[in-house]
């Protein structure tokens, strides 16, 4: 049941209806954690299990940190199960293949036996991060263990589960264990326009039309990738970076849309990203919780420790360092394949280079060359975190900057600029939602109302006569 | 009271021309959606573009149960059980990076291009004719063959996706009993949408047609033939083409249109340094009514056909009653092959006719169309194939 179905808006207003009329706080927690179960469940009944016991355990060892039973040994085993379950569950068969290959081109004869192939739970990656997060926070005194249903919820909140954002466990249980205060009309209505939104996000934006990227992706997986025209990869390589965009911010926003009707506020996980003039910048706006929950907890741990160990007069060689680490373990957290690693690698070099050139774009035409500078080293970077493979990424870029056939620009380019326009014609309405800008908006916004729900509308009917092709979110499947 | 009247209305007003403007938008940006992603579409949408995914490859089953016919019309053919359900076919469709069913990539330049519908695409068939052309020639052979795509479709798809590959033949397929009901170009992917969505629904909702029970079946029908008698299932529509004579389609001002359009794109392609030649897509009631000893062994077939006539305007329009007598039929079936030969020929364009040659083979005992549906089966591709090769290689080589 995928957010942007028939079936789970009816889930999330059955969910809602029953959390509304409930009389007490507890009972509230408990329909919550109910309806997040049974909605993980109807995936896999496998992943609901394996998420309520790593809950009890991990639940059971914040508890022991708590009370001072060794707490360091308890904090370092939390961490250790959590990453114990994605390594085992994501990352067993990466590394067992590329052993078996290492082994190979040593000498070593092909193993014969099945390959390690385990199913991959959805949402083990956030919710892994976010009982780390949990444990942490109690073992450095920042927050206190909270009772067993209350923390349950925080990690299989249905809404987040799937792909985040990945919630600071004191912003998140503070609002739990608040007593829920029933949302105004204007709330409802803000919540409805991001359901709104992040449907016409994903189906129209990232399915309907950006959609069309993955003909180059196909295509380069063909080894005669390089014969096919330069616009249809040029096609891919836009599309594919507004796609991932819409695809992503259009989960968040169905996400943000759905705990708001419950009265629960996630964190934002996107501010413009396609407008950030510098990589750095471009990473405080791109999924920003888990840039918070890398920096937090990897980034400034490690640069002190760096810092330390190897003195103040080394800082810069420790920041390289803690960058590409980073980036490296942010790259290996989307998937467990050696694009990501490169695409991790890609994107720390680029911050290693921009941090040690102190390059700040100043003045308004510096700005907008540099802007898209950046889109393009990302739009780059995305290349290699869409593609099958390395050597398909290579394929990729030989036909992107072959030049060859640009006859067919004109046929590729439309899909290119509407999809743009309205990616970027949305993010620029919500950076200028104040004085003037605010006025029209409010005159204009059943029109575009009414304009989505239309197109919702047809899409969804084509969609049901064609025999149902439900496209999964991109971040959903990390 | 009047002032809050007054106020009333004006929102009211104010929220109806926003509604409307609302939907206008909705719709327009729906349009241009569909303009750019074919994809998003059901099969039947005339489109100037491909409805299948591009770069991509999937394998299939074709089975009785899958023929047009019983979509069309279930009530007259009796059902199929399980074991009588044949699979009639294994097709693997490849798409270009267009959609288009060839292998990608293509080639900047390619031998030769294919117009036509449904019948060309072959999507029921394993190897269709442009494939198994492209073996005998050695050529490539581009089909740029969509279903439901009419003459101005067809000359789109030609200025778009063919004549930029400069192709030393284009084939056009040509079926004057549809070519000249068709003759515009797509209004609009909305306005065409609504058939084919109320029939992708029918199909959800129905479920398997196996189990509705038809209402008066008559196929499969059988009629006599020189080789013995012949049990066929046909003629979903367009039969009432089959009540013109030669002199009422090459008279009426629905052929005039059809043969300005295909003027038009055979100069375009001369103009590009192409041959032209024409395909004639026979279909089968004309080899059954052809072939029929005692023709009116087929009146079940004529039932609820009401016959055409050319009206005042010129314009072709129906008739009062039925069309009722198969021997007139039988008599009319290759009427607009005739008209269309004769065209090819006035206008110096190779005209290659698969007709004899569907009929020989009909003949000796074997159908080349498939058996529940109105398309050629493997056989009766192959024959084009060679037809087309042959020809080809003669004329303008």
């Amino acid at each position: 049941m995928f957010l942007y179905t028939l079936p789970y808006l009816i889930f999330l207003a059955a969910v809602a209806a029953g959390y509304w009329l409930l009389p007490r706080a507890a009972w509230r927690t408990a329909w919550l954690l109910l309806a997040s179960y049974a909605f993980y469940a109807l995936f896999d009944l496998r992943f609901a299990a394996l998420l309520l016991g790593l809950t009890v355990l991990v639940w059971g060892l914040g508890l022991g940190i708590a009370r001072g039973h060794r707490p360091r040994v308890l904090a370092w085993a939390s961490v250790a199960v959590n990453l114990g379950v994605l390594a085992v569950f994501k990352y067993a068969g990466f590394f067992f293949s590329s052993a078996q290959a290492l082994l190979q081109r040593a000498g070593a004869p092909a193993a014969t036996g099945p390959a390690l192939a385990l199913l991959l739970p959805l949402g083990i990656s956030f919710y892994t991060f976010q009982a780390i997060a949990y444990t942490t926070e109690i073992y450095r005194g920042k927050g206190q263990p909270a009772p067993l249903l209350d923390f349950a919820l925080y990690l299989a909140f249905f809404p987040k589960l799937i792909a985040g954002p990945l919630a600071r466990p004191q912003d998140f249980l503070h609002q739990v264990s608040a007593p829920a205060q029933r949302p105004s009309r204007e709330d409802v209505t803000a919540a409805l326009g991001l359901l709104l939104l992040g449907l016409v996000k994903k189906i129209l934006i990232a399915d309907s039309l950006a959609g069309l990227a993955d003909t180059a992706f196909r295509a380069a997986v063909l080894t005669a990738g390089a014969h096919f025209s330069s616009p249809l990869y040029l096609q891919g390589f836009y599309l594919y970076a507004f796609q991932i965009y819409a695809d992503f911010s259009g989960y968040t926003d169905l996400a943000r849309g759905s705990a708001a009707l419950l009265g629960l506020a996630l964190p934002e996980n996107f501010r413009q990203p396609y407008f950030a003039v510098t990589l750095g910048d471009f990473w405080n706006r791109w999924h920003m919780s888990l840039t918070a929950w890398f920096r937090e907890y990897l980034f400034f741990p490690l640069s002190r420790w760096l810092l330390v160990r190897f003195g103040r007069q080394h800082a810069e060689r420790a920041q390289v360092i803690a960058n590409l680490a980073t980036m490296l373990l942010i790259g290996l957290w989307h998937g467990a394949a050696w694009t990501f690693v490169l695409w991790g690698l890609w994107h720390g070099a680029l911050l290693t280079v921009e941090r040690l050139a102190r390059f700040k774009p100043a003045g308004r035409s510096q700005r907008l060359a540099a802007g898209l500078l950046t889109f393009h080293l990302v739009g780059l970077g995305w290349v290699l975190f869409r593609a099958d493979s390395v050597a398909s990424a290579g394929r990729f870029f030989a036909g992107l900057f072959s030049a060859q056939q640009m006859q067919w620009l004109g046929y590729y380019a439309p899909s290119v600029l509407l999809t743009g326009a309205l990616v970027l014609g949305i993010d620029g309405l919500a950076a200028r939602r104040a004085g003037a800008a605010a006025a029209l908006w409010v005159r204009v916004r059943p029109i575009t109302v009414a304009a989505g729900v239309v197109v919702l509308v047809v899409l969804g009917l084509l969609s049901y006569a064609r025999g149902g092709d439900a496209r999964p979110f991109i971040y959903g499947q990390f | 009271m009047l002032a809050r009247a007054s106020q009333f209305l004006q929102r009211l007003l104010t929220a109806t021309l926003q509604l409307l403007l609302g939907l206008a938008l909705g719709l327009l940006l729906l349009e241009i959606v569909f303009r750019l992603n074919a994809t998003l579409l059901l099969r039947g949408v005339p489109l100037a573009g491909a409805i299948d995914l591009p770069v991509s490859q999937h394998t299939y089953t074709v089975r009785y149960s899958d023929g047009d016919t019983i979509f069309w019309r279930p009530y007259l053919v009796r059902p199929l059980t399980a074991d009588t359900d044949r699979v009639e076919a294994v097709v693997t469709l490849q798409t270009d990076e267009f959609g288009f069913r060839n292998p990608p990539p293509l080639p900047a330049q390619v031998q030769t291009v294919v117009l036509g519908r449904s019948t060309s695409l072959g999507a029921q068939n394993a190897r269709p004719w442009p494939t198994q052309l492209a073996a005998l020639s050695g050529g490539y052979v581009l089909n740029l063959a969509e279903p439901s795509a009419g003459i101005a479709t067809q000359a789109q798809i030609w200025d778009q996706f063919g004549q930029l590959r400069h192709p030393h033949w284009l084939i056009l397929e040509i079926a004057p009993r549809i070519d000249i009901d068709d003759v515009s170009p797509p209004s609009g992917r909305l306005a065409d949408l609504f058939v084919p969505l109320v029939q992708g629904f029918a199909r959800n909702l129905t479920g398997p047609r196996l189990l509705s029970p038809p209402l008066h079946p008559i196929y499969p029908l059988s009629f006599d033939t020189p080789r013995g008698p012949a049990s066929v299932t046909c003629c979903i529509s367009y039969m009432d083409f089959l009540s013109l004579d030669r002199a009422a389609i090459a008279g009426s001002r629905d052929w005039a249109a059809y043969r300005a359009h295909l003027l038009r794109l055979a100069g375009q392609a001369r103009a590009s340094g192409a041959c032209v030649a024409l395909l004639y897509a026979t279909a089968k009631e004309e080899v059954y009514f052809t072939s029929a000893l005692h023709p009116e062994q087929l009146a079940p077939v004529l039932a609820g056909v009401t016959p055409l006539r050319v009206g005042p305007s010129g314009y072709l329009e129906p008739a009062a009653g039925q069309l009722s007598d198969p021997r007139t039929v039988a008599r009319n079936a290759l009427a607009g092959r005739d008209v269309a030969a004769q065209f090819a020929r006035e206008n110096g364009l190779v005209w290659i006719d698969p007709t004899p040659l569907f009929l020989k083979a009909f003949a000796a005992g074997a159908d080349p169309y498939m058996a529940y549906d109105s398309h050629w089966n493997d056989q009766g591709h192959s024959l084009i194939a060679q037809l087309a090769g042959q020809q080809l290689a003669q004329a303008c080589p």
